[in-house]
């Protein structure tokens, strides 16, 4: 069968179509395939948090050489929260 | 006559979709606006209210899952002398009796109630008021055997009841194997939408909030003076939900009490969940609506919300029924609402059924919760809610056949839990000899 | 509310620039109103830069326009080579279609308006 210009213009939009939409779809498909999503979502214990937070400004934390460090508050919201988004460890 | 007729049912149909949609958008506009208030509420603080509480769990055939959580339990910071825990081992076939029974033997204030294949595997109802024979705390908090909650969920969900107007409490799911497959991440989809989105929202305004079945509870003396589970409703969750309201008290949802949840692995089990979901649900639509309506205990609101909460799963149906029947009157021409009508209708499609929350719903859901590649997966959801519209229908008409022939159709297809969630936890429960 | 205002603003504006422009009414025109309406009251209510925001309501408007130009030339060329039954089923699946790309380009942008702020507000969140 020898496909008129009619038909061909209707196969070219088709697959334009086709195309378009696989577009559209290709994050959730990505997604899938390779997931960078961090679930499952991680369950903070309250208890561990707070008493980390509300702890005294500056923690010491050990002694290095007969010198003490210590660490701001600062720092331990920021160590809590890497805490959280590691994927299997559970706080 | 029946031209008109249908076009008048278009019109109502479009008129109900646009009604969902609103609601659901001001849903979402209120968690958006609440979730950026300060969060102050954090654990449980009051100390002065520490009643006894009995936890039920219902259990059958659930070897895979329930140490996992009775493990849990015992890791649990409320105080162990105001804590009663039953195993409720419904006529179980697999270690899952063995398994509770060690536990009980460890542990004093765990208990097993074992039913046999007489008084067993009629339910989750049935379980659970077998179980509510031997309670003794003031409050009774339920959790199925699957899930596996923070530490210290009793303190936030119990704190709930210092307030009298509140009859029962909600805690949030989330799905624990949620990266298993498509299936586990597309409802872990729903479950944002439905839980950090749709009932933060509902408790936020005020208006009929949803006890789930598990991660939640009620005060005993309501509890009895409701007569317990209703034995012949699937969605006996539901159920109670719209009787604890009818009798003037509410269901508070707090939103940071969470317990992880493992969801069904293949669309098999999504259509049995489901199933039982919707004709359950359909139940308690057809037993609540009227009374609902007439309620002097619920105000306006109240009466819309629950209303369009119960009805929810007949949505599904309505879909399908406006595709066969718009189609030829499209093509007609003899109405001009079916264009209309489709395109809100098709906006609705985008929606997870469970709370019928549309994709804005889910979206800004996983938003607030920071799973920004978990949105990619937003258009997918469109095709969960196509295969809800069989489930549902079938619910349906099963439901209908079984009414007109008088007989109640009340089997309970329980989801199968395979344990896959366990890797996702770091320090399961060991496992003991079987 | 000031961006959700200024995005319907925008949102209007913008329809009214493709009409005026590009000539298109009917169907075509009520999707790009319908992906205006959708994206400015799902995304603009969120934390994030107003200019992204915009940005990317003016490229989905391009999308939209040119998925419209491509799915109804491909409709009508369709239609009058196969006739009824394909008219009846591009009835049935076009909204489908179009809410898709809508969906999909919504989830997208989502992911642009303030990433870092949205994953330091999860970990917050979490708690």
């Amino acid at each position: 069968m020898i496909p008129t210009s009619a038909l061909t213009s209707i196969i070219t939009l088709f697959l334009a179509v086709l195309a378009f939409i696989i577009v559209m779809l290709m994050p959730a498909l990505f997604e899938l395939k390779k997931p960078k999503d961090a679930g499952p979502r991680i369950m903070l214990e309250d208890t561990l948090y707070l008493q980390i937070i509300n702890a005294s400004p500056n923690i010491p934390l050990l002694d290095v050489d007969d010198e003490k460090v210590e660490l701001n508050q600062n720092i331990i919201e920021k160590m809590v929260k890497v805490l959280a988004v590691l994927p299997k460890l559970e706080v | 006559m029946l031209i008109e007729f249908l076009e008048v049912s278009f019109i109502f149909l479009t008129f109900l979709m646009i009604a969902y949609l609103i609601r659901h958008y001001l849903f979402t506009l209120t968690v958006l606006r609440n979730s950026k208030k300060d969060k102050t509420e954090g654990i449980a603080q009051n100390k002065a209210y520490t009643p006894k509480v009995s936890i039920l769990i219902p259990a059958r055939n659930e070897e895979h899952v329930i140490e996992r959580l009775l493990h849990r339990i015992t890791e649990l910071t409320y105080s162990k002398d105001k804590l009663q825990v039953i195993v409720i081992d419904d006529a179980s076939e697999d270690a899952t009796g063995k398994i509770a029974e060690q536990y009980s033997k460890d542990y004093e204030y765990i208990t097993v109630v074992k039913r046999n294949r007489e008084e067993g595997g009629r339910g989750k109802a049935s379980a659970l008021n077998a179980g509510m024979q031997h309670a003794k705390g003031e409050i009774i908090l339920c959790f199925d055997a699957d899930y596996y909650p923070q530490k210290n969920i009793v303190e936030k969900l119990v704190k709930e009841f210092i307030d009298p107007k509140v009859g029962a409490v909600q805690g949030r799911v989330v799905v624990l194997n949620e990266p298993q497959n498509i299936v586990t991440r597309l409802v872990a989809l729903e479950r944002i939408g439905g839980y950090r989105v749709d009932q933060e929202a509902r408790d936020k305004l005020g208006l009929v909030t949803q006890f789930g079945g598990t991660v939640g509870g009620f005060r005993r003396s309501l509890l009895e003076s409701l007569g317990g589970w209703d034995e012949t409703i699937l969605a006996e969750d539901t159920d109670l939900t719209f009787r604890v309201y009818l009798a003037g008290y509410r269901v508070k949802y707090v939103a940071d009490a969470e317990c992880y949840e493992e969801a069904v692995e293949n669309w098999r089990a999504y259509w049995k969940q489901r199933y039982r979901w919707a004709k359950g649900h359909m139940q308690c639509a057809f037993k609540h609506s009227l009374s609902v309506l007439k309620s002097k205990n619920l105000r306006l609101v109240e009466k819309i919300d629950g209303l369009l909460l119960l009805n929810v799963y007949f949505m599904p149906v309505l879909i399908l029924f406006s595709w066969i029947v718009g189609v030829p009157l499209f093509f007609l021409k003899f109405s001009q609402w079916i264009p209309a009508f489709w395109t809100v209708a098709v906006i609705s499609l985008y929606s997870s059924v469970g709370n019928f929350a549309p994709f804005y719903e889910v979206a800004v859901g996983a938003y607030i919760d920071g799973r920004t590649r978990a949105q990619w997966l937003i258009p997918l959801l469109i095709f969960t809610f196509l295969y809800n519209i069989p489930i549902c229908t079938k619910a349906l008409l099963d439901l209908l056949i079984s009414k007109l022939r008088g007989k109640i159709d009340n089997h309970w297809e329980k989801t199968p839990h395979t344990g896959n969630g366990n890797c996702y936890i770091m320090n399961h429960a060991k496992t003991i000899k079987r | 509310m000031r961006h959700l205002i200024l995005g319907f603003t925008a949102g209007t504006i913008i329809s009214l620039i493709f009409y005026y422009l590009f000539q298109i009414s009917g169907e075509p025109l009520k999707l790009l109103i319908l992906f205006n309406f959708l994206f400015v009251s799902a995304l603009f209510p969120l934390n994030g830069s107003l200019r992204r925001k915009l940005v990317l309501l003016l490229a989905g408007n391009f999308i939209g326009f040119l998925w419209n130009n491509i799915l109804y030339l491909f409709a009508f060329s369709a239609a009058e080579h196969f006739g009824v039954i394909f008219s009846t089923l591009f009835l049935i699946l076009s909204p489908f279609l179009n809410l898709f790309w809508i969906v999909s380009f919504c989830s997208i942008s989502l992911t642009l308006i303030s990433p870092s702020k949205s994953k330091r507000g999860a970990i917050t969140n979490a708690y």
